[in-house]
């Protein structure tokens, strides 16, 4: 009798694997698709980034510029405060001497008011001949 | 004695050093007033015979006809204060003043009085030489030898104390007079002593302020000018009167130039200086002067005067000093 051979077990074996591979290629050209699919989907999503990471990118280039001028803008409020605190200490010196000068003034009593001579029209120079009392005449006439 | 009850004013009047001599006194009481003239005139009449070249008596025609002999003559201490006064004039003036112009004065027939016509001049003096020139000094080279305490003096030269002279004179009887009224400063007292155009004041004028000075336009016009005078004098060099032609045919008049000894002043007609004291007024009147109508500007200003002075043509100027005393120009108004 003959021998027989197991080839059903490699038909099968065969038929096995072969519609595993198909169902693998199935598959993975139904991932294939998809991942298409969705990449096709986020390529918007990706300009948007991309463009956003740009703005980003000139944003941080504002403010370190805006970081420079508020670090002169500090600086030069510092120089004027120095110079007000200049100003400070001469007012307060000049506040002391005119307390002292206030202080001599009431200690030598000196009058708030102080009324000016009258002024006789005839002594200004007012434009009119005045009077004569006498001349520089070297014969010794009367004017 | 003239009096103005309105106004309170009292004038005295005599003629003293060759014109007229006056006196006004403002709201003082008429026997003080009185006293006062009487103090002027006595101390005038004492310094002109002291210092006078034109009375035979004087001190100082004594001391020059004693001139070159170093052992000197006494004379009067005024005399004396008189002479160290020129002398010091003529240093400070870089020699513009020099007293010793006598003979130069005599030489060209100067009288000392107003002259008209043709006056012959006299012989040039023995010496032949002008002031500060060889035998015009002492050996040392002083022309003055002084001594105060013993009122001793000796001049090398022959002198004329002329303005300066009357300068002093009015300067002391200024002394003598607020001496006799001390109230002088008071509110509402004043005083004005004047000798031939030269003039001290003090206290307030009759219409009240400082005292009214005209000067004189030596043409005859209307005064060019009027000075308000607080304090202090006003002193005039003119040629106004002292003048006349020689018969050589020249022009001459009596302000001589000690380094030339010639007249000088050419295209002035008059300078007339204000300050403290008469006789550094009559001084710088006279050196002013000198300068002539060219220079007088820049020097004036440069020392700092109150002068004004009169062209030939008439035309008045002024230094900035004298402007501000200025009361009243004429033209102006």
């Amino acid at each position: 009798m003959a021998t027989r051979r197991p080839i059903h077990v490699a038909v099968a074996v065969g038929m096995t694997a072969g519609f595993y591979a198909l169902s693998l290629a199935g598959v993975t050209a139904l991932q294939s698709a998809t991942e298409a699919q969705l990449a096709a989907d986020r390529a918007p999503a990706a300009g948007a980034v991309a463009q956003l990471k740009s703005a980003h990118d000139a944003m941080e280039g504002s403010l370190a510029r805006l970081a420079g001028a508020y670090a002169k803008a500090a600086g030069g409020y510092q120089a004027i405060t120095d110079r007000i605190a200049g100003h400070e200490q001469a007012l307060a010196a000049l506040g002391q001497q005119v307390k002292a000068a206030a202080g001599s003034a009431a200690a030598l009593s000196v009058p708030s008011l102080a009324r000016l001579p009258a002024v006789s029209g005839s002594a200004a120079s007012t434009g009119s001949r005045p009077v004569v009392n006498a001349c520089t005449t070297a014969s010794g006439k009367p004017c | 004695m003239t009096a103005d009850p309105s106004d309170g004013a009292v004038q005295f009047e005599r003629r003293a050093m060759g014109s007229p001599l006056r006196l006004t006194v403002v709201d003082v009481a008429p026997d003080r007033a009185e006293a006062s003239w009487a103090a002027v005139s006595a101390a005038i009449e004492e310094i002109e015979q002291a210092l006078s070249r034109f009375r035979p008596t004087s001190d100082l025609v004594r001391l020059n006809d004693h001139a070159g002999d170093p052992a000197g003559v006494p004379v009067h201490p005024r005399l004396v204060a008189a002479l160290a006064a020129a002398e010091r004039a003529r240093r400070v003036t870089g020699g513009a003043f020099d007293p010793r112009i006598l003979r130069d004065l005599e030489r060209l027939g100067y009288a000392g009085v107003p002259s008209a016509g043709v006056v012959a001049p006299s012989a040039p003096a023995p010496s032949g030489l002008r002031a500060g020139e060889g035998p015009a000094t002492f050996e040392g080279g002083r022309w003055l030898h002084c001594d105060p305490r013993g009122a001793l003096a000796a001049v090398a030269v022959p002198v004329d104390l002329g303005g300066i002279g009357k300068g002093l004179a009015i300067r002391w009887a200024a002394t003598v007079l607020a001496a006799v009224i001390p109230e002088v400063d008071d509110p509402g007292v004043g005083v004005l002593l004047e000798a031939g155009g030269d003039l001290v004041a003090r206290g307030r004028a009759p219409q009240g302020g400082p005292w009214m000075v005209a000067i004189e336009d030596p043409g005859g016009a209307e005064e060019p000018a009027i000075v308000a005078l607080e304090e202090g004098a006003i002193c005039t060099s003119s040629v106004a009167v002292h003048r006349w032609r020689t018969v050589d045919g020249r022009d001459v008049h009596h302000l001589l130039d000690p380094r030339t000894g010639e007249p000088g002043g050419a295209g002035l007609a008059s300078v007339t200086v204000s300050g403290p004291d008469p006789a550094w007024a009559e001084v710088w009147s006279k050196t002013l002067f000198l300068e002539g109508a060219a220079r007088i500007g820049p020097r004036a200003r440069a020392l700092g005067l109150a002068a004004w002075w009169i062209r030939e043509d008439g035309s008045l100027e002024m230094t900035p000093a004298a402007r501000e005393r200025t009361a009243w120009v004429r033209g102006e108004d």
